[in-house]
Parts: structure tokens; C-alpha cells; sequence
């Protein structure tokens, strides 16, 4: 049972990616030429000093393995027919989590410390997706809006704790303490911040491609997503898919949620996922939900994100422009995943 | 070809193709770990410029200092009010190799500097209204804001025994604040009861929390709590959030202190004093000595205060001249006094 050229989904071959694609990146040099004192300074910051200094192309690598993580999990949900939209407070909870069961074990073996503490979140992130998961078993629930829901409510209870009783009371930031440093996640290419996790984020594409492609639980649940009455006629396991890929999604953006603790911050500080939820859907549908492709789109939004900053740093320009054009990615690419549910609603 | 494998292999192309287009030097790690002079400032706000006196003042003074310096990069980089990115983008603007001396302002950044200049070892960091002594890479000034709290607390006080239209008699001081950290806890909220008490030590002080820095509904609604339980004059310290509690005092009628420079025409009427702090003298100052040569004060925490000059009052404000004459000296009496040393307010330690 192999997929033909019909299940392929759209991705970055087609001509709506290269328009998102080049939207995304039309805004970014239309901001920058009426924003920009010397537009060609800017251009060089924005779209070239990525890659002019080993340290920062590391950290561009760097930043782009949690969101690629967050990605996978949206791209995984996708496949069994749902959506995914709470990974903001997945991955939150995942930091908060994995950095509470570092500071309540300070002297474990650092790497057993930080396999534990990495699990810890991906448990917690799997935690937060667990009511939305029982909710579409049992009960049929819409997981949009359930996950949704769920991930604000947790938002709201962490930054609650994080600025009241999670809190380190010798800091002035709204954080909580440190974990020890054996805990973080190593530095393969000091300063920059890279570690390991692009090669975890890298493995977990390609196991999940594999699982999607190669397996048959994975053609089955593609299959159940495209057509549950068909997937129930086949006698497919269908209670079980409409299950464990949602709670799947909560563990890789609970994981990504303990990548970002444990890097360079080392704590849970209030507001540490920034939007990483949203950015996984945007990396997701960019990719059109294809694992292979997902760690690109990564790269890209990190070169979009990178090289705003570097604008703002080299040029004067606001930091606005990559939002702008990370905007601009996800409203093509979902114009361009509307578009292709409608078609195949009236085939 | 496999669409998928075309798209990997056009990706890797275009990385490469940037990789050798963009050149750049090594990065600064490799550099000397003391530069000889400073070649570039970068001022970095944890927040915007717009708005915010207090960086309005620090962007200005760096930028004075810088221009005394012929052929000195100089650039002003806003990182928005997300704390958790405050780390990775002052580590980006060390990695940009543009500039080897960073000044900021904000009690939180001590700590994350030095954790940058773990990394970036010729990196100098100015770090204005904070205090970490004994890193050879800083240099931190903490404003004392006990003297800072006592000068609003003493208006405040003043204000709350009054026979002013908007004042009751409970004799009741209140605090909005967007959240409890350690400057706050450990002067402002002192320094400001200090100063009630001064005035009478019958006075007592409400804080309520806001839990952010933006929620103005909240803070009004907090601040008509307090004016429900007497509270006739409240210091805000909520950043943005403090619109609430100047937009509620106002309808309710009473009054606000000011704590975060000029502030009159925020609320004329209802703000009757504010402090102010002269971030932009002492930044120019610093900074300038700094680029001068002076590297001693690396490593080195200050505490300024209004002895020198850096922490005052505004007397400008209409709803100030308005005050009964009886009111407004007891006050300048006590701001004189309290330039003299009296009361005298150490701080050892954070």
C-alpha cells in the first residue's frame, strides 16, 4: 500500500509554496526599501549576515530544531485529520515542567539529568494534549477548539506561577532558578548556542517520515485521516488514531517547549515560547505537512527571524520585518491549504 | 528528480550560495579579550525607546557621549518587552562583531550580560539602574531608589493628611504595582513607606499587583479597590498598565505620585509630584569616560543617588504649584534635607 503521485501533499514544489515563499520574502525588501536609511546596508544585514559569521549561522541552525519539533507535531495530527492548536501552551508546559524536575533532582548524572528533564516535557506537553485526546476518542469533541482552549488555560496558569511562586526570588527577571549546568544542553560550537537538538529535531523528521511512508500503522493513519467511515469499514484501530497522534503532537511540542529551557536560558522564564505554537503551524502548512520538508521551512523561518534581527542590529531596522514577513508565509500557505481542502471537497 | 530531493538540493544551494556571497570577519571571540579602544556602542533596550523616558534618556546620553568620539559606531537596538528573548539577542548583537561596548538600562540585565560575557570575553557592558559588582566585564550604577521611593512617599504622605479636595481622612497610602522583584522589594517599596512614615507614622500603605506590565483594566480596577478602602493617593509602578490607575484616580477624584520622570501631562490634575531620575547625565557621563579610556570602572557597582544629582523632584508640573503653600515647603524642606543626608539611606547590598 504505497501512496501515489495523488497523495502527495503540497509542499515546497508547488508554484502556492513559492508564492508564499516569495511573498514572505517581497515584504521583507518592500519593508526594508521604506524603512532603511541605506537600503543596500539593509539588504546585505537582512539577507546575507546570516551567513556571514559561523556563530550566527549556528544559532540561525540552533533556533530553527524547537519549531521544527512543533512542526513535526502539527504535520502528525494533520495526517490523522485533526489540528493541532494548542502547542503555545504544550510547549510552555513542557519548559516549565522539565526545568521543575531539574531544580527538584540537582544531582543526578548531567546527561541522565538532561534525558530526564527533556522527557519530563515532552510528558508534560503530552499532559496538556491528554483532555483535548480523551475528549475526540470518547467523545467525537472538535480538537480545535479543545486544544486550543486547554493550551490558553495553561498559558495563563504558568505565567501566573512563573511570576509568583515558581519564582526566583534573587533575580529580577520574571524566571524561575537556574537549573545546574550539567543539565543544559551542551554547546557543540561555542559562543554560538548550537547543540544537539537540529539533529534531534532532524531525527525525529525522518522517523516520523519513515513511520508515515514506510509503516503500516502510518499508512493506516493517513488513510483513517483522509476517510474515517473507510477506515472504519477496513477495520482499522480508529479509536486509537483518533488518540495517541494528538497526544504524540503534545509530547514533540513538549519537547521542544524543554529544548528551549535548557538551552541557553536555563530556566523557565515568563513568555519563553513566543509564539513557537504558531510558528510550528506556519513551518507545518509551508511544508505541507511533509516531514521531509519540515526542517527546511524551519531554516527559512529562522533565516526570516535571523535576519530581521541582524537588520535591526547592522541597519536600524525594526525587528517588524520578519514578522511581517513570517505573516506573510502563513497567510499564503493557508490560502494554499484551504484552497486544496476545497478542491478536494467538491472532487 | 523527486520533487522533495530538488527542494533539499535547491535549499543547500542557496545556502551555499549565501554562505560564499556574505563575508565577514572572525568572530569576536577570537578578538583580544581587553580592546584597546572602543570601535563601536550599541545601546540595548529591553523594550522600545517611545514612550519609555527612562530609555528615551539612556538612548540620548550614549548617543551624546558616542558623538564625542569621532569615527565610534553607534546604534540604538530595541528587543521588545519579551524577557525570554532578551538572552538571544544580546548574545546576537555580541556575535555582530559591530560593537565591543554594550550599554543598557534595567535591573534584570546584569545577569544576563554576564552570562553573554562568559562567551564574548572582550565584550564591556554599561549597565545603568542595576548593580552587580565584582565582574571584571560590567560596569553597573543603581540609582538609590530608597531615596527615590522616600522622595514620593514624603508627597504622598503630605498629600494623605491634607485638607486637599481629593484627600480623606483614613490616612491611607496605596502601591500598584505590575509585579514584586527584588529593587522593588527591597527599595522602592521601603524607601517609599519611609517616606509615609516620615510624614506620619500613622499612615499605612495598600499594595495590590498587577501580574503584568501591560493590563490597564486590571490596574484600574485594583486602584478603585483601594480607593473603595480609603485610599486617597496612589504610586503607580506598572509600566504601562499605570494608565489604569491614572484614568481611575482621576474619575474617582483623587490623587497619583509619579515615579517614572515628567509625568504631569500624563494626568493633569491627578498627578500632584513626580521623581525623576537624570538617567541621560549619567549615562553621557559614564559612557563617555568609558570611551575615554577609564577601564577601571569595569567591575565596579555604583550607587548614585540625590546628593549628586541624578535622583530629584520636578517642581514644574501645575498641579504641583497648585498645592498649598504650607504643603509644597514642608516638602522642599524635606527634599533639601534629604540631598544633605538626612535621612541618610546606604545600600550595601541587593
Amino acid at each position: 500500500m504505497k501512496p501515489g503521485k495523488e497523495g502527495r501533499r503540497p509542499g515546497f514544489p508547488g508554484s502556492g509554496t513559492a508564492l508564499a515563499l516569495g511573498a514572505a520574502l517581497g515584504a521583507a525588501a518592500l519593508y526594508i526599501l521604506a524603512a532603511a536609511e541605506e537600503p543596500g546596508a539593509a539588504f546585505r544585514a537582512f539577507f546575507l549576515s546570516p551567513f556571514a559569521r559561523p556563530t550566527v549561522l549556528a544559532n540561525l541552525i540552533e533556533q530553527a530544531a524547537a519549531p521544527c519539533l512543533c512542526a513535526l507535531g502539527t504535520a502528525l495530527v494533520f495526517r490523522s485529520g485533526d489540528f493541532n492548536l494548542g502547542g503555545e501552551g504544550q510547549a510552555y508546559a513542557g519548559g516549565a515542567l522539565s526545568v521543575l524536575a531539574l531544580l527538584a533532582a540537582p544531582s543526578l548524572p548531567g546527561p541522565a539529568g538532561l534525558a530526564g528533564g527533556l522527557a519530563a516535557g515532552a510528558f508534560a506537553g503530552a499532559f496538556v494534549a491528554l483532555p483535548s485526546a480523551l475528549s475526540r476518542r470518547n467523545l467525537g469533541a472538535d480538537v480545535l477548539l479543545s486544544t486550543f482552549l486547554v493550551s490558553q488555560a495553561v498559558v495563563l496558569v504558568l505565567d501566573w506561577a512563573i511570576a509568583g511562586p515558581l519564582r526566583d526570588p534573587a533575580s529580577n527577571l520574571i524566571a524561575t532558578p537556574v537549573v545546574e549546568a550539567a543539565y543544559r544542553l551542551p554547546r557543540l560550537a561555542p559562543p554560538s548556542w548550537l547543540s544537539f537538538a537540529p539533529v534531534l529535531a532532524a531525527a525525529a523528521a525522518v522517523a516520523l517520515d519513515r513511520f508515515l511512508r514506510s509503516s503500516r500503522r502510518g499508512l493506516e493513519l493517513t488513510l483513517f485521516g483522509r476517510n474515517p467511515d473507510f477506515a472504519v469499514s477496513m477495520g482499522f484501530r480508529v479509536r486509537a488514531y483518533a488518540f495517541w497522534p494528538l497526544l504524540a503532537s503534545g509530547a514533540l511540542n513538549g519537547l521542544a517547549g524543554a529544548l528551549l529551557a535548557l538551552g541557553a536560558n536555563g530556566r523557565a522564564v515568563r513568555g519563553m515560547t513566543g509564539g513557537i505554537g504558531w510558528n510550528g503551524i506556519s513551518i507545518a502548512l509551508l511544508a505541507g505537512n511533509d516531514p521531509r520538508l519540515i526542517l527546511p521551512a524551519a531554516l527559512f523561518f529562522s533565516w526570516l527571524e535571523t535576519g530581521s534581527r541582524q537588520a535591526s542590529i547592522l541597519a536600524g531596522i525594526s525587528v517588524d520585518v520578519g514578522t511581517v514577513a513570517k505573516a506573510l508565509v502563513l497567510l499564503f500557505a493557508t490560502a494554499r491549504f484551504l484552497g486544496t481542502a476545497r478542491r478536494k471537497g467538491t472532487a | 528528480m523527486n520533487p522533495v530531493r530538488r527542494s533539499w538540493i535547491a535549499a543547500a544551494a542557496v545556502l551555499a550560495l549565501f554562505a560564499s556571497c556574505a563575508k565577514g570577519p572572525d568572530d569576536s571571540s577570537s578578538r583580544p579579550a581587553v580592546p584597546a579602544a572602543f570601535k563601536g556602542v550599541a545601546v540595548f533596550v529591553p523594550g522600545v525607546v517611545s514612550g519609555s523616558p527612562i530609555y528615551e534618556m539612556l538612548a540620548a546620553g550614549a548617543r551624546r557621549a558616542a558623538e564625542s568620539v569621532p569615527g565610534t559606531t553607534f546604534r540604538v537596538v530595541e528587543a521588545g518587552f519579551n524577557q525570554a528573548e532578551w538572552l538571544d539577542k544580546l548574545a546576537a548583537l555580541a556575535a555582530s562583531g559591530e560593537f565591543d561596548l554594550i550599554v543598557t538600562s534595567n535591573p534584570a540585565l546584569p545577569e544576563l550580560c554576564a552570562k553573554v560575557a562568559e562567551s564574548y570575553p572582550a565584550m564591556r557592558f554599561f549597565v545603568a539602574d542595576a548593580y552587580l559588582p565584582g565582574n571584571p566585564a560590567i560596569h553597573t550604577v543603581l540609582y538609590n531608589q530608597l531615596e527615590q521611593g522616600y522622595i514620593v512617599g514624603y508627597l504622598a504622605g503630605l498629600i494623605t493628611t491634607s485638607g486637599l479636595p481629593g484627600a480623606n481622612r483614613a490616612k491611607k497610602a496605596g502601591m500598584v504595582i505590575a509585579q514584586t522583584y527584588p529593587t522593588l522589594d527591597k527599595l522602592i517599596r521601603p524607601g517609599f513607606e519611609a517616606g509615609l512614615k516620615a510624614v506620619d507614622p500613622g499612615i499605612s500603605l495598600e499594595v495590590r499587583v498587577v501580574g503584568n506590565w501591560y493590563d490597564a483594566n486590571r490596574s484600574a480596577e485594583l486602584t478603585s479597590s483601594l480607593i473603595d478602602g480609603g485610599v486617597d493617593v496612589i504610586l503607580p509602578i506598572a509600566g504601562g498598565a499605570g494608565q489604569g490607575v491614572l484614568s481611575a484616580s482621576k474619575e474617582r477624584g483623587t490623587y497619583a505620585v509619579w515615579f517614572e520622570g515628567k509625568g504631569y501631562g500624563l494626568a493633569p490634575g491627578t498627578i500632584l509630584g513626580c521623581a525623576v531620575l537624570d538617567q541621560e547625565r549619567l549615562v553621557r557621563e559614564r559612557v563617555g569616560a568609558l570611551l575615554s579610556g577609564d577601564k577601571s570602572l569595569f567591575g565596579k557597582a555604583d550607587v548614585v543617588g540625590a546628593s549628586e544629582g541624578y535622583i530629584g523632584f520636578d517642581p514644574e508640573g501645575d498641579a504641583y504649584k497648585a498645592l498649598p503653600s504650607e504643603l509644597r515647603s514642608r516638602f522642599e524642606k524635606a527634599l533639601t534635607d534629604l540631598r544633605t543626608g538626612s535621612p541618610a539611606f546606604r545600600i550595601d547590598s541587593l
